[in-house]
């Protein structure tokens, strides 16, 4: 029972630290050759990694290549990191590249899969089965409707909302200008509203 | 300001995504306009809906597959080691196989045809064959040459 009290405790301290402090001594201690300093950086982000890559690939085997692979080349590109960035935005921005080379090339051969294969179902406390049900409907449909969009939308909006990227953020991870982000981002949720009116019609008449 | 120029900032608005300004701009517009008021809304809806992707929880098996790549990152050549080391026992195995059950292949003679080789190790064999075929001694051990020889030592000292 101590043990579990003592390791909420280490994970209260650790939340309460402010995390660009933590992952710079993180990045540091990797640098020096200590491997010991990768696993919390994994542990912390790459189920975030995945989503991103598995909302821009749609299948959950090119996700997982692509979040071995991003971390692959953090660790091959550690030395260059520049600590005055937060780490997530640097892989996440090592990740889109490879999304975005992946999708040009078109090297998989892999089907997509629907959000349902990949995700777990909703659980907890006041659970209610129809209250999921109609969730899971609506998260189906939003990511239908994502994947319908061109790359580069889906990027923006991806990174953007699901994120919280700022678009200056984005800007700099796709090596594009702030203009054209902005203007992404505008077509984005302008071909994302026409969609969904198209296929489920809306409050907008 | 015109329905037209305030739609272009409206998908932009409904992130916050404008300059105060910009905003002030929207805001002012939709206070008035009841279309551009609707289509705002449906802009803010669509942010809620994306959102709520947010937070997915990965499938437990696939979770697992994630945290076992771990490995492949650290060390990422070392399903590559471990290939070659397979193939390189494999390789040998077959060598050793090749060597061992194929005579012919180590010692080829070169002036005879495979036909003639086939020939005369097909006289060898049978030539060995017979030889080790031939009774040399005879088998003195027969019930019938014992009862010669006693037959005999029985003569001999027969005195008549």
């Amino acid at each position: 029972m101590w043990r579990r009290f003592l390791t909420v405790g280490v994970c209260v301290m650790a939340d309460a630290l402010t995390t660009p402090e933590v992952e710079r001594v993180l990045v540091e201690r990797l640098r020096r050759g200590d491997r010991g300093a990768f696993n919390p950086l994994f542990e912390r982000y790459r189920e975030r990694l995945f989503w991103v890559a598995f909302h821009m690939l749609r299948n959950e085997q090119d996700a997982l290549d692509a979040v071995q692979e991003t971390f692959v080349r953090v660790l091959r590109a550690i030395e260059r990191f520049d600590t005055s960035r937060r780490f997530y935005t640097w892989a996440c921005q090592i990740l889109i590249n490879y999304c975005v080379d992946r999708l040009r090339r078109r090297s998989s051969s892999r089907e997509n899969v629907s959000l349902e294969d990949v995700a777990a179902p909703d659980a907890g406390s006041g659970f209610d089965p129809e209250e999921a049900v109609a969730r899971q409907e609506e998260r189906r449909r939003v990511f239908d409707v994502l994947q319908k969009l061109q790359p580069p939308y889906r990027t923006v909006i991806i990174l953007r909302e699901l994120e919280g990227f700022s678009c200056k953020e984005i800007a700099e991870m796709t090596g594009t200008t702030h203009a054209t982000v902005r203007w992404r981002l505008h077509r984005a949720r302008t071909m994302f509203r026409e969609i969904w009116e198209k296929e489920y019609g809306g409050l907008y008449r | 300001m015109r329905c037209e120029e305030v739609r272009d900032l409206l998908a932009l608005a409904s992130g916050g995504d404008v300059s105060d300004e910009e905003w002030r701009i929207v805001e002012r517009h939709i206070a008035e306009c009841p279309s551009c008021r609707r289509l705002y809304m449906a802009f803010c809806e669509d942010r809620a809906r994306v959102e709520s992707l947010r937070g997915l929880r990965l499938r437990g098996d696939l979770s697992a597959a994630l945290a076992a790549r771990r490995r492949h990152i650290l060390h990422p050549y070392l399903g590559w080691v471990v290939r070659f080391a397979v193939a390189a026992v494999v390789a040998l195995v077959v060598t050793l196989f090749v060597v061992k059950m194929i005579p012919s292949a180590q010692t080829p003679p070169s002036h005879q045809t495979p036909a003639e080789v086939f020939v005369n190790d097909t006289t060898d064999f049978v030539k060995k064959a017979f030889e080790n075929a031939t009774v040399k001694d005879t088998p003195r051990s027969t019930p019938k040459y014992e009862r010669c020889r006693i037959l005999e030592e029985a003569d001999a000292t027969v005195d008549f």
